[in-house]
């Protein structure tokens, strides 16, 4: 589980001090997924830094599962949407790098890796280096990587925005069967308002900066069947939208 | 298999190299003068000496020398380079000290250097290593520092040490950067080798050209010459080999430092 209680974030930016987030709540269940939207510059990625143990100059209470997030001891996926890959390690090499850095043996995992990565279509690239892929193969590798940990939390930042439309949609769908199949803690960062209702059980609406949770909305059509070609999903959108240009404007 | 072509591939480098035979050919004719022997008896003549061993002490006294200054260079040059890149509080420290040290005219030190190491080994190297260590330092600084924070923190975010940092992120990211400034201080090394071999020596490149030199055996000394520069041709070529295949992940055609290797490729 992933509780944030009443976190503010401010930078030191040209001698001023500048605030980024304010009093900030924010739950996610174990095993849930939340999507999260606001507009750019609002501090999601911030956010997710501090989640991820990455930024630690906060104020307020961050908990993962009940204590203080720390990298060297929990297991925290991220993927940022600069794929985040390693240049000059192959793709094999970026996806277990998380489990050599863990320290996990390659040798029980074998079985665990070959399958993910037959499940994300990578098998067959395993050799090649980030440079020489496209940026939804990269983006693969990087969800790779991202399960591969088994993580107990998982934080995407805007992962799938650099990708095209049909490979965005594409993405989304081995993502949720991924997520499913690992039943893992998530919040998803999107500045997309169909890319929260695709992927967020719950999606949550920033305010602009300093950023505060506006609004938190269930989503009903989580999980459904063929979603783009369902009417509701159309306006659901149009009331999300509705939602987000209030606060935004 | 994919094949990778250098720029030393091998038709070039024969067309570029008879090329030079046949300018300094005709211009040996035509000048007819004594220190301008024609390469033909050049050749005849280093071809002797290859036969005979005569050549060799020379040689790998001038290899040997270039081979521990480049090697001590790079030691400590990418030691504090890397960390001035990653550890900010350490940039601060040393980057004053660098600037200031980097710009004294090294070569004006040799007779310190002398005085300090004595004639021997140890002066030349330290000559080679005094020049050649700020390049290195500061271009792997700034390769370190290159690094975009996203990098890191995708290893941060798995607990990765700073150990495991620099093996990671921060050495294998700078290595082209690394490479082309190898490229820069193998020619700064060579000239600076010369310059101390004509001191204090009785092996070497440097002392054999000087020496044939005073002998007047202008033979001996284009031998010597050309020697030199063959090998500060076998040493670009060995570094841009080591640099294709460490660096396989660049991109085709993408240059580090502007320096030398292009990397093409053809798909045999
Ligand atoms: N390291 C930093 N130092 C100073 N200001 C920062 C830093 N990182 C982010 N900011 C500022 O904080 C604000 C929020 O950034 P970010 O969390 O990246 O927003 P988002 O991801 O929602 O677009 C932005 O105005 C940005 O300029
Ligand atoms: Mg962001």
């Amino acid at each position: 589980m992933i509780a944030v209680e009443d976190v503010s974030v401010s930078y030191e930016s040209a001698g001023k001090r500048v605030k980024v987030l304010e009093h900030l709540h924010l739950e996610v269940e174990k095993g849930a997924i939340c999507a999260m939207i606001g507009p750019s510059g609002c501090g999601k990625s911030t956010l997710l830094k501090v989640i991820a143990g990455l930024h630690t100059d906060y104020t307020g209470n961050v908990l993962l599962n009940g204590s203080v997030p720390e990298p060297k001891k929990d297991r925290i996926g991220f993927v940022p949407q600069q794929y985040g890959l390693l240049n000059w390690a192959t793709v094999y090499e970026n996806a277990v790098l998380g489990l050599k850095i863990k320290g996990d043996a390659l040798k029980t995992e074998k079985e665990h890796i070959s399958s993910l990565l037959t499940d994300l279509g990578l098998l067959s690239l395993q050799k090649k280096y980030p440079l020489q892929l496209s940026g939804g193969e990269q983006q693969r590798v990087a969800i790779a990587r991202a399960f591969l940990l088994k993580p107990q939390v998982l934080l995407m930042d805007e992962p799938f925005s650099a990708l095209d439309a049909i490979n965005r949609e594409k993405m989304q769908s081995i993502f949720l069967s991924l997520w499913e199949k690992y039943a893992v803690t998530t919040v998803f960062v999107t500045h997309s308002v169909e890319e929260a209702i695709c992927v967020g059980q719950r999606i949550a609406l920033l305010t602009p900066s300093p950023g505060r949770i506006a609004r938190v909305v269930d989503n009903p059509l989580f999980g459904k069947e063929e979603l783009r070609l369902c009417k509701a999903y159309y306006d659901f959108a149009l009331e999300l939208r509705k939602m987000a240009g209030e606060i935004w404007q | 298999m994919a094949m990778k072509k250098l720029r030393f591939s091998g038709d070039t480098t024969l067309w570029a190299f008879i090329a030079l035979l046949v300018f300094w050919y005709l211009f040996s004719v035509t000048l007819k003068v004594a220190f301008l022997p024609s390469p033909v008896a050049v050749l005849q003549n280093i071809f002797f000496h290859f036969i005979s061993g005569g050549m060799y002490l020379h040689l790998f006294a001038s290899l040997g020398r270039i081979a521990a200054g480049i090697a001590i260079s790079l030691l400590i040059g990418l030691a504090i380079g890397l960390s001035m890149g990653y550890f900010p509080r350490f940039d601060e420290v040393f980057s004053p000290l660098v600037y200031l040290l980097y710009p004294i005219p090294k070569i004006a030190l040799l007779p310190l250097v002398m005085l300090i190491c004595g004639l021997g080994e140890a002066a030349k190297v330290t000559m080679i290593v005094l020049i050649v260590v700020f390049q290195v330092t500061v271009s792997s600084r700034d390769a370190a520092k290159a690094i975009p924070q996203e990098t890191y923190a995708c290893l941060k975010v798995l607990g990765a040490s700073h150990k495991t940092m620099f093996r990671r992120v921060v050495f294998p990211a700078t290595l082209p950067a690394i490479f082309s400034s190898l490229r820069v201080s193998m020619g700064t090394a060579l000239s600076v080798l010369f310059f101390t071999e004509t001191f204090g020596a009785r092996y070497g490149m440097g002392y054999y050209i000087m020496n044939s030199w005073t002998r007047v055996n202008y033979v001996d000394m284009f031998t010597g010459i050309v020697l030199l520069g063959l090998l500060g041709y076998v040493l670009f070529a060995v570094i841009d080999g080591l640099y294709l295949r460490c660096c396989r992940w660049q991109p085709l055609g993408e240059k580090h430092g502007g320096e030398g290797v292009s990397l093409e490729r053809s798909v045999k």
